[in-house]
């Protein structure tokens, strides 16, 4: 018996409880935001919504963040943004950083910058290094690919360059937020997450994880306790400029 | 499925005076307050719940359809799908990857699939280490028990009971606050994470449109069992799908709310296929094991089909007056509370498991709790007939107890038989009282009143009253 005839076997089961008679395709009752033209619409539709309550979701993100145990700072130019790092490290007494690749801030070299003040960039040159120096760093700094205001969420989209480590192995994560990240929730990100996808005629990433403040447990008694497997502080910095 | 249900009514009665284990199981009414919170400043919160159901029963009755979709999309991908019939194919699939890979060291996801199945046992017999990572299935696991809570694995244990564990399992003694145990814990699964080779996790939904398996969880360790181990097996009941994006969004909103009393869950994690040429972390390979174990037995009942759109989120189990009494254990099965009682024979045959039907009140507070509105009580009501006609060939009721209601049945249609029937025991329950009440009903009546008071008979029935009235 191959897995193949399983599957044929447990489709056949499926087919005969439901009394079909062969493959029909599926009729819903909505419309489906699927075909092109009308996914630029909606696509353009939300962004425009997004972009006139900016102020309303930037406000209602920052309330989210802090209530579920985030930190939240923000920062009216990459110096000042830059300063609020250096100090959550200093705090932290961190030595040795992960950050994703490219620019975090514009314009400013973070990792070129905090090792002036003696922090250590990890940088990785295979993919085992990568988690190696990620599971002993003391803070991963990333960028994001959206927020969500409505629930104080960040959606990071594994890829080149974008690593799922450095916002989950080091005990600190730092995220830099630029304003027009900022959606209102859910039911604007999906249709964005599949147009993007669309257009530059790729499947979705290979990892998306919407992170909601740090780490969490109740396990034990229900009594809340942060940073069990990842993150035990989360820092969210809005480069509002 | 492994059930030990039979002795329902030994474990449920040395459960219910086991006073520490209700006061743990009292903490979990904290979920449903936040929960309740949460939906009333729902605007659409109603609604969401509606549209869950709705989307349920559309892929639940098209279900072929998507679970192709869903196939070709993962191959496309480049991940693997594999059909497993039953609990043992499953079981031979991950064995069989994990001989292949070499595969010394698992880390596990806490998953309701990998229970069912027993997975873990599995593993060990092969000499392949299987560490669970959530913090209440370490535990669990650490103190050799079986989880009693689908969200809380270790609710029936305290602090201290925790604090033993660590000292005896891993010598670190005197630890007094949650915190404390916490870290220790973190440490010693950090190491297990950077070693294992495989990474073994459940699906709380997959996406048709896209092959796409969605993971929502807390701690983070769900996050590290798909990032870090080269191979990554996701294993999924058939019914966890869901069409598309647009739907899974109706879902998250509801289900963190529902089980956790949260907006959202610290993490979700879509995951879509292995990693792709360039990314430097997420596991190589990605297999998913699509398992049927009974499913389409309950697709093929009518009655019994809306039990496979549950979430596993555990309002039910919150709210039960039942499980606040007895809790998950006592119930013999990795399913447990009302959703429980309902897919617990499902899966295991009503013969082993005939006490669990009648383990409620009927109070219908799991049906109002319910994201996916599942009628559980009319479901239960359903079993409970079943086993009574003994449609399923395991004996049914003791002839007493038909023949007791058959005389019943007829009496309520003869008016003057039944003043009867209650006038005279209402006379003659006098030696029987106790603290007016009726604490033990002679000979075969003496079942009723063994776990229970019967209320006194009245001397004078309504109906006489009423006609007194007139």
């Amino acid at each position: 018996m191959t897995a193949k005839s399983a599957g044929e076997e447990i489709l056949g089961e499926i087919k005969r409880a439901l009394h079909r008679e062969r493959n029909s395709v599926p009729v819903r009752g909505e419309a489906v935001a699927s075909a092109s033209s009308q996914l630029e619409d909606v696509v353009s539709g939300i962004r425009k919504n997004c972009e006139h309550r900016r102020g309303e979701l930037i406000e209602g993100f920052e309330s989210e963040v802090t209530r579920i145990g985030g930190r939240f700072h923000r920062a009216a130019d990459a110096d000042s943004a830059f300063q609020y790092i250096e100090q959550v490290a200093s705090v932290r007494e961190a030595r040795t950083i992960v950050a994703w690749e490219g620019q975090i801030l514009d314009g400013i070299d973070v990792p070129r910058r905090l090792g002036e003040k003696g922090i250590q960039l990890l940088t990785e040159t295979t993919e085992a290094e990568l988690v190696r120096k990620s599971a002993v760093a003391d803070l991963g700094v990333s960028r994001v690919d959206y927020a969500l205001s409505d629930t104080g969420t960040l959606v990071l989209l594994a890829r080149n360059g974008q690593a799922r480590s450095i916002s989950l192995l080091p005990p600190v994560h730092i995220a830099v937020v630029k304003p027009d990240q900022m959606l209102s929730g859910l039911s604007d990100l999906f249709p964005l997450l599949r147009h993007a996808a669309k257009v530059e005629g790729r499947d979705l990433s290979s990892a998306i994880t919407f992170i909601t403040g740090p780490s969490r447990t109740a396990d034990i008694e229900l009594t809340l306790v942060v940073g069990v497997h990842g993150p035990q502080q989360l820092h969210v910095v809005l480069l509002d400029c | 499925m492994h059930v030990s249900s039979e002795s329902f009514i030994r474990d449920s009665t040395v459960a219910v005076q086991n006073k520490t284990l209700q006061t743990r199981l009292r903490v979990l009414n904290g979920f449903t307050v936040k929960r309740n919170l949460l939906f009333a400043e729902l605007p659409d919160g109603e609604m969401l719940r509606d549209r869950a159901r709705e989307i349920k029963e559309h892929t639940i009755g098209n279900l072929d359809v998507y679970l192709t979709q869903l196939e070709e999309n993962v191959v496309r991908l480049g991940g693997t799908v594999h059909w497993a019939r039953t609990g043992a194919e499953a079981r031979a699939i991950v064995l069989e990857l994990a001989r292949k890979n070499n595969v010394r060291r698992v880390v596990k996801a806490k998953s309701m699939v990998t229970e069912e199945i027993e997975l873990n046992e599995a593993l060990e017999h092969a000499d392949i280490e299987a560490v669970e990572t959530d913090l209440g299935e370490y535990i669990v696991q650490l103190a050799h028990e079986k989880p009693s809570h689908i969200l809380a694995p270790a609710v029936h244990k305290s602090k201290g009971d925790i604090s033993e564990l660590f000292a005896d399992k891993l010598g670190v003694a005197d630890l007094k606050e949650a915190e404390e145990m916490t870290v220790v814990a973190r440490q010693r699964l950090r190491e297990k994470f950077l070693t294992a080779d495989m990474g073994i996790t459940g699906a709380n939904f997959g996406v048709a449109e896209t092959g796409t398996i969605v993971l929502v969880e807390n701690e983070g360790n769900i996050r590290l069992t798909t990032t870090l181990p080269r191979i990554h097996v996701a294993l999924m009941g058939i019914e966890k799908l869901v069409p598309s994006l647009d739907d899974l969004a109706v879902f998250l909103k509801i289900l963190a709310r529902s089980a956790s009393g949260q907006k959202m869950s610290s993490y979700v994690s879509l995951i879509t296929g292995a990693r792709r040429p360039g990314e430097c972390d997420g596991a190589e390979e990605f297999h998913l094991i699509i398992l049927d174990n009974g499913r389409t037995r309950i697709l093929a009942d009518e009655e019994m089909r809306e039990s496979l759109y549950c979430l596993r989120c555990g309002a039910c189990l919150n709210v039960c007056p039942v499980y606040q009494k007895i809790g998950g254990h006592a119930y013999g099965s990795v399913y447990s509370g009302p959703i429980g009682s309902i897919i617990t024979p499902a899966f295991a045959g009503l013969e082993k498991s005939k006490d669990l039907p009648f383990a409620s009140t009927l109070c219908g507070a799991c049906r109002e709790i319910c994201p996916v509105r599942i009628d559980i009580p009319r479901i239960l009501l359903k079993l409970r007939s079943d086993w009574s006609e003994n449609k399923h060939g395991d004996g049914g009721p003791p002839l007493v107890e038909k023949l007791a209601i058959k005389l019943w049945a007829f009496a309520m249609r003869h008016r003057i038989l039944y003043n009867l029937a209650f006038r005279v025991p209402a006379f003659l329950q006098g030696p029987l009282l106790e603290d007016g009440k009726l604490k033990r009903l002679p000979f075969a009546l003496g079942g009723w009143t063994q776990n229970r008071d019967f209320p006194a008979l009245a001397r004078r029935s309504f109906r006489s009253m009423w006609d007194d009235g007139k």
